[in-house]
């Protein structure tokens, strides 16, 4: 019984670094996006700018 | 125009979804008799099997698209599926060693599932290296498009592994034969967190086709201020 509950320290692990994982690439997917909708912004006020 | 950016509802299914399968995994599955609770694992690393495997099928159809009719979307849709493919990909390789030490005694055995297993992986990471190391946009396209379509060999091959030979593997437990099967409460479990696990996968799908689109958004405004 002791040894099965000593094998909880690997579901822990296993879990938590799933969750890791997503959070990680859900955080890098949305700075990618921030970056690129902020260029699109730039590029809009250029274009606005040279029309006027 | 850039497609809309996935709302928040989506975002909000797949919690709730994930939310509910660790209530059902923690609280409504029942132990393992042999194994205990470790065996929860299994939870975390069948579904991430089945979205990685999955998701290789998406790239085998937008390449095929892609081919076929030299549509941008199903290179955008083969380049996406790659990219969250591997992040599932990567989950299957970190909790089936962590699974695999309580219970065979080692963190990793090269018999034929976790082997090809770890050549899907690799499979994923030269897809990805490809199209990033290839400058010219429809070049890239085409000859990822290529690579996705003959990779995607491996992936039947993964799944029948374990009933072709004899593998340190389990046997498949769901269509594996008279013999095999879970008990109710695990297989409800189980199936549930696949959904759960679609859902994201189809959410950072989504999220990935949107930056995709924006990408090009800005390269054609890029090239008008250019020319202007």
């Amino acid at each position: 019984m002791e040894a099965l509950t000593a094998n909880n320290n690997y579901l822990f692990v296993a879990f938590s670094l799933v969750w890791v994982i997503f959070m990680v690439y859900s955080f890098t997917l949305s700075r990618r996006q921030e970056r690129i909708s902020r260029d699109l912004e730039d590029l809009k006020q250029s274009r606005g700018a040279r029309q006027v | 125009m850039a497609s809309r950016r996935p709302g928040m509802f989506h975002l909000g299914l797949t919690a709730v979804w994930i939310l509910s399968a660790l209530y059902l995994i923690f609280l409504y599955a029942p132990s393992e008799m042999a194994q205990g609770d470790v065996y929860r694992i299994m939870y975390m690393h069948v579904p991430s099997a089945w979205t990685a495997l999955s998701a290789y099928f998406v790239i085998f159809l937008g390449s095929a698209g892609y081919l076929m009719t030299r549509s941008q979307f199903a290179d955008d849709l083969a380049a996406a599926a790659g990219e969250v493919g591997f992040v599932f990909c990567s989950c299957v390789l970190v909790t089936g060693p962590l699974w695999a030490k309580p219970v065979w005694g080692v963190w990793w055995v090269w018999d034929a599932r976790l082997t090809l297993t770890f050549v899907l992986w690799l499979l994923y990471v030269s897809y990805l290296m490809l199209r990033s190391f290839i400058v010219n946009p429809a070049r890239a396209a085409l000859l990822s498009a290529v690579v996705g379509i003959i990779g995607f060999v491996d992936v039947p091959i993964d799944y029948m592994a374990i009933r072709w030979w004899r593998t340190q593997h389990p046997q498949p437990v769901i269509m594996g034969g008279p013999n095999s099967g879970l008990p109710h409460a695990m297989l409800l479990t189980l199936l549930f967190t696949w959904g759960a696990f679609l859902c994201l996968f189809i959410y950072f799908l989504r999220q990935r086709l949107w930056l995709a689109a924006m990408r090009r958004e800005v390269t054609a405004l890029r090239r008008n201020l250019v020319a202007a």
